[in-house]
């Protein structure tokens, strides 16, 4: 193994002077820089941009008409109470609305035997 | 092949796409006003006492009183006085008894949205959104500082 590494380790002979190809390198490399660069290749989607942006706007403001013109699709919070002696509470965690009728005690669904209050 | 694929415009696809979107939510929509509603309605009794003096009342079941207790309420205890699974579709109101003395009407708007009509001594109206889940609590006040509520759950 050691002889045949020996044998590729001769020295490297050019067929010119050392001043000569070392011109040709700096040359090369003058030339190399000189010549105007290439913009390297967008990818792919940057074409689609252009109208991704555009239509993407479109359809943000269609579906916020849709959403705005269909209350069913949005959830109604706040009941619609006709009655000014009412007001609402909105549990918002537990999902409850409380509409409260602050009018006197009123026996509606109740007699007023006490035995049997509720009935 | 390359080709035709070339010419297709990512803005007539996007239009496509939401032409798509806003007729599946209109479907949607349009299923859910179709849709019979499935509520519970309870008559509920509000009060500190213990005890119910009618026997045949049973304590409120503890979803319902997790969320009566966490509405404003004054009330320790609550007590069902009467309970109904209804159903109301768009084409008719459902009017039904929880007592002698209390009735409601609920019709069904379409679009998860109700009416209520609370009949007691006089008519009270109310209207609301009741998606899925959501519980819709009418109430007010009853003899001896206690408090009548009437408890409409959406089921379906």
């Amino acid at each position: 193994m050691a002889s045949v590494l020996a044998e590729f380790e001769t020295e490297v002979c050019l067929p010119e002077s050392r001043e000569f190809f070392w011109s040709k390198v700096e040359r090369e490399i003058r030339r190399e820089s000189s010549r105007p660069q290439v913009a390297p290749r967008p990818p792919f989607w940057a074409g689609w941009r252009r109208w991704l942006v555009p239509a993407g706007a479109v359809a943000t403001v269609a579906l916020s008409a849709l959403l705005a013109t269909r209350p069913g699709l949005l959830p109604a919070v706040q009941a619609d109470i006709a009655d000014p002696g009412a007001f609402t509470y909105r549990d918002f965690a537990a999902r409850t609305t409380l509409v409260w009728l602050s009018y006197p005690a009123e026996n509606e669904f109740a007699d007023n035997d006490p035995a049997d209050t509720m009935d | 092949m390359r080709s035709k694929l070339m010419f297709v415009n990512p803005a007539a696809c996007a239009v496509l796409g939401l032409i798509c979107l806003v007729l599946g939510a209109e479907r949607l929509a349009a299923a859910d006003t179709d849709a019979k509603l499935k509520l519970e309605a309870q008559l509920i009794w509000g009060t500190n006492d213990h005890q119910s003096p009618d026997p045949t009342h049973k304590p409120v079941d503890a979803d319902s009183l997790k969320k009566l207790q966490g509405l404003p309420l004054k009330w320790t205890n609550y007590f069902v006085v009467n309970r109904k699974v209804i159903e109301v579709s768009t084409t008719a109101p459902l009017k039904t008894a929880l007592s002698e003395k209390c009735e409601i009407e609920v019709k069904n708007l379409g679009n998860a949205t109700v009416e209520v009509a609370y009949f007691g001594k006089r008519e009270r109206v109310v209207k609301q959104a009741l998606p899925k889940g959501e519980t819709l609590v009418l109430g007010g006040n009853a003899p001896n500082s206690t408090a009548w509520l009437v408890v409409l759950k959406r089921l379906e």
